[in-house]
């Protein structure tokens, strides 16, 4: 497993300001891995998300210090559309990542790969694929405007993966959706990482993150607090002064420690919560 | 399969030509229109009468239903009539040192209150040959835009060396033009629910305009900054070659079309300029 | 000491700008759409074109407006006629913008009677020689009332456009300049004439939040 994507010592700031979005930050992301991304808001979670892509400084200018890594080469050396196929790249807003121009959903996934020039012959067993991945094939002919904010998501989606990215940065994506809508896309998102792609997702839902993540990125004010390891970092209280909401399953254990019940050690899941407070209990009843 | 589904089949060997051919046609007509309005008799060009029956003849041999037709159509034959109206009650001489020529003049009789209209030559002329030339031009649009869908343009075009960023703002706008016109109808009624007057006078519903008009563009402009952000993830910006999956092609008749058009506008031409030498 | 900002037609038609013309034809017809259903004695379909001239120039806005027309003319091609009016809406802002010449109230006189005399001589002709006075829009009756009292055609169409158009124009450009004071100056400085519009309390509001990032939209209120 290699770095794919390295931060050395980056800090950027958007036109126009003298805060900075991002001071200092140093990190190293690896292949395969899925990295889930916390902070108040603010905290600048979504420059994050652009500077990786190289969004910025090229589309939202700024001035950048330090160096953006990709696969060993900075972001400023990448040419015009040559990131989008490496990084695939998915925000809240479903309705601004429809073209606009097609008029049904096949046509929309297909507009990437056309636009790419892959051949004719690949572009209808690709999307196809894509559409059965995502679970959105029953709407190949429908209208991408006519559909759920939970539908159009899973489209953003299927129209990143067709291209094939091997990273995937979403920010935030299901902060406009539904319950239906958000488990839809989650769906997704685990089969990201059944696939081992390397995944960085920026979300609120704590919970879901405990689920999917290997490792955390805490952001306050720009600065990296905290990077590493899920179990460790999500249990800590300590963040909670810091911005961070952790699961509420590690609210609970640590709740229990301070008052005295002995844990083996703070869940941050359902199934850990169960386990590990489950023996507590049986524990306790017996003695 | 999906790819087959997306395309355009019509059976209609008219409404079928390529976009081109038929963009050619529209041009020849329009122009020769302009032609055979100076061939006068007595002053009328009825001519023009005759160059119009191609609109709905081809609109018909087309297949288009005459309600689709009509709906279009109705629009400009408004403007038409009340050119011709305006201008024969009213256009009296083409200007200084023209005889002044009445058609009719009704007498007022024992009817006190009736306005005794006078129809003028020179009007009547000047309407026919201006209603007459627009009701051609926009005919003959109204048969191509009914006859070819938007998507069809576009790639012809494209086809023909037309960049593909200018048909992305072309298709895009007509979108767009549906997004939005759905939004404004949501924000004027959410305004009339705070309480926005849109009734009374003038400034009332001037100050209703504006915060219905204002959060529209302001949400779609900063929209943009992210499409564009969406393009760039799908290539759009990505100078190399683009395939496409939808296709347009020749029927085959386009030669015929052409041929047919060109040898109809030569009767005309040759007509105008023997008229013109005698 | 600045240097003269040179203007091309690349930085013109940036991709923000690229994508802002079809919002500048939607929001033309939708003004325009507005404006009859409010029963405004104003056609009001000329804010896209004149948003476009203003904050990406001359070009941009002219294609702004011709696309506007074209597109119309599709359902009704009497608007196909008037292209050379909305072109020259969008030429004329865009150049003023460029000039930098809505910034003072004084300026802003110059430009409105530079536009109404662009405005009547690029839809005189027109409405005169194609149509011969009458459009069929709800101006028509009033040119027909000043055509049968006995003024000349060109007489009776330029005293009504005089009014009508003028005004209009007069009322769109406020309408935008509105607008634009309420964009964002981070969004602003992505458009080739976009600065002149960032006035010096956004310069300095946006200088000391520091914190100008697109993310700012997730926040849960």
């Amino acid at each position: 497993m290699g770095t794919v994507i390295e931060f050395a010592n980056v800090t950027y700031n958007y036109p126009l300001t003298k805060r900075p979005a991002i001071k200092n930050l140093s990190l190293k992301i690896e292949e395969g891995k899925f990295y889930g991304v916390i902070g108040a808001n603010g905290s600048g979670k979504t420059t994050l998300c652009a500077l990786i892509r190289g969004f910025a400084p090229s589309f939202y200018q700024g001035k950048l210090e330090g160096k953006v890594l990709i696969d060993g080469k900075p972001t400023t050396e990448y040419g015009p559309g040559e990131l989008a196929l490496r990084i695939g790249y998915a925000f809240q807003n479903p309705f601004n990542q429809i073209s606009g121009v097609k008029d049904t959903v096949f046509e929309e996934i297909a507009f990437g790969l056309e636009n790419f020039g892959v051949p004719f012959e690949e572009i209808e067993d690709r999307v196809v694929d894509v559409m059965r991945l995502t679970k959105i094939e029953q709407l190949a002919m429908k209208n991408p405007f006519e559909m759920s904010g939970g539908q159009q998501q899973r489209l953003a989606l299927a129209s990143v993966l067709a291209l094939n990215p091997g990273i995937f940065v979403i920010d935030e994506p299901t902060s406009q959706l539904d319950p239906e809508g958000t488990e839809s896309v989650f769906e997704i998102i685990e089969m990201l990482k059944a696939q081992k792609r390397t995944v960085v997702l920026v979300e609120h839902k704590v919970d879901l993150l405990a689920e999917f993540a290997d490792e955390m990125i805490v952001l306050k004010g720009g600065e990296l607090i905290r990077f590493g390891d899920k179990q460790e970092i999500l249990s800590d209280i300590s963040l909670e002064e810091k911005g961070v909401q952790l699961p509420q399953y590690a609210v609970l254990g640590n709740k229990l420690i301070n008052k005295g019940i002995a844990l083996d050690y703070i869940p941050i899941t359902e199934k850990q919560a169960v386990e590990v407070i489950g023996k507590a209990v049986r524990q306790g009843g017996a003695s | 399969m999906y790819i087959e589904q997306i395309q355009i089949r019509k059976t209609n060997p008219i409404a079928s030509l390529y976009p081109i051919t038929k963009l050619w046609i529209v041009l020849i007509y329009s122009v020769m229109s302009g032609i055979i309005a100076t061939i006068r008799f007595n002053g009328y060009a009825y001519l023009l009468f005759v160059w119009f029956l191609a609109v709905p003849g081809l609109s018909f041999a087309s297949g288009i239903p005459f309600k689709k037709f009509w709906k279009a159509f109705s629009k400009v034959l408004i403007v038409a009539l009340m050119i011709i109206g305006i201008q024969m009650f009213l256009v009296q001489t083409a200007g200084e040192g023209h005889s002044i020529v009445e058609l009719v003049r009704w007498h007022i009789t024992d009817w006190p209150f009736v306005i005794a209209p006078t129809i003028y030559e020179y009007g009547l002329q000047n309407g026919l040959e201006l209603s007459m030339n627009i009701l051609n031009v926009a005919g003959i649009f109204v048969w191509l835009f009914q006859t070819t869908e938007n998507k069809e343009l576009s790639r012809a075009l494209e086809k023909s060396g037309l960049h593909y960023k200018s048909t992305y703002v072309f298709m895009s706008s007509l979108q767009m033009i549906e997004v939005l016109g759905k939004n404004s109808k949501t924000i004027m009624n959410a305004q009339r629910a705070r309480g926005v007057e849109t009734e009374g006078n003038v400034f009332v519903r001037m100050k209703a305009f504006f915060p219905s008009i204002v959060p529209l563009v302001l949400s779609a402009v900063t929209n943009t900054e992210e499409r564009v952000l969406t393009l760039e993830s799908k290539g759009f910006d990505t100078p190399c070659k683009k395939t496409r999956i939808f296709e347009v092609n020749k029927n085959g008749h386009e030669g015929l079309a052409l041929g047919i058009t060109i040898a109809l506008s030569l009767v005309f031409v040759v007509w105008k300029v023997l008229q013109w030498v005698r | 000491m600045e240097t003269k900002k040179k203007y091309t037609l690349k930085n013109d038609f940036s991709m923000v700008a690229l994508l802002l013309i079809p919002i500048a034809v939607a929001i033309n017809f939708v003004g325009g759409q507005l404006a009859s259903l409010l029963k405004l004695p104003f056609y009001l379909d000329t804010i896209g074109t004149i948003l476009a001239g203003m904050l990406a120039g001359p070009w941009v806005g002219a294609v702004a407006g011709a696309l506007t027309n074209v597109v119309t003319g599709i359902a009704n091609p009497v608007n196909f006629y008037f292209i050379p009016v909305n072109v020259i809406v969008g030429l004329v802002t865009g150049f003023l913008s460029r000039g930098n010449m809505f910034s003072k109230w004084w300026k802003w006189i110059i430009s409105m009677v530079i536009m109404a005399l662009a405005s009547i001589i690029s839809a005189a002709p027109i409405v005169v020689l194609v149509f011969g006075g009458v459009t069929g829009s709800g101006t028509s009756l009033l040119t027909a009332t000043l055509m049968a009292s006995g003024k000349s055609i060109w007489s009776s169409v330029i005293s009504v456009e005089l009014v009508f158009t003028v005004l209009d124009r007069i009322i769109s450009y406020v309408i935008c300049w509105l607008i634009i004071k309420v964009i964002p100056a981070r969004t602003l400085v992505k458009y080739s004439c976009g600065e002149f519009y960032i006035s010096k309390k956004a310069r300095a509001a946006a200088e000391s939040a520091g914190e100008d990032a697109p993310e700012d939209e997730s926040e849960d209120e």
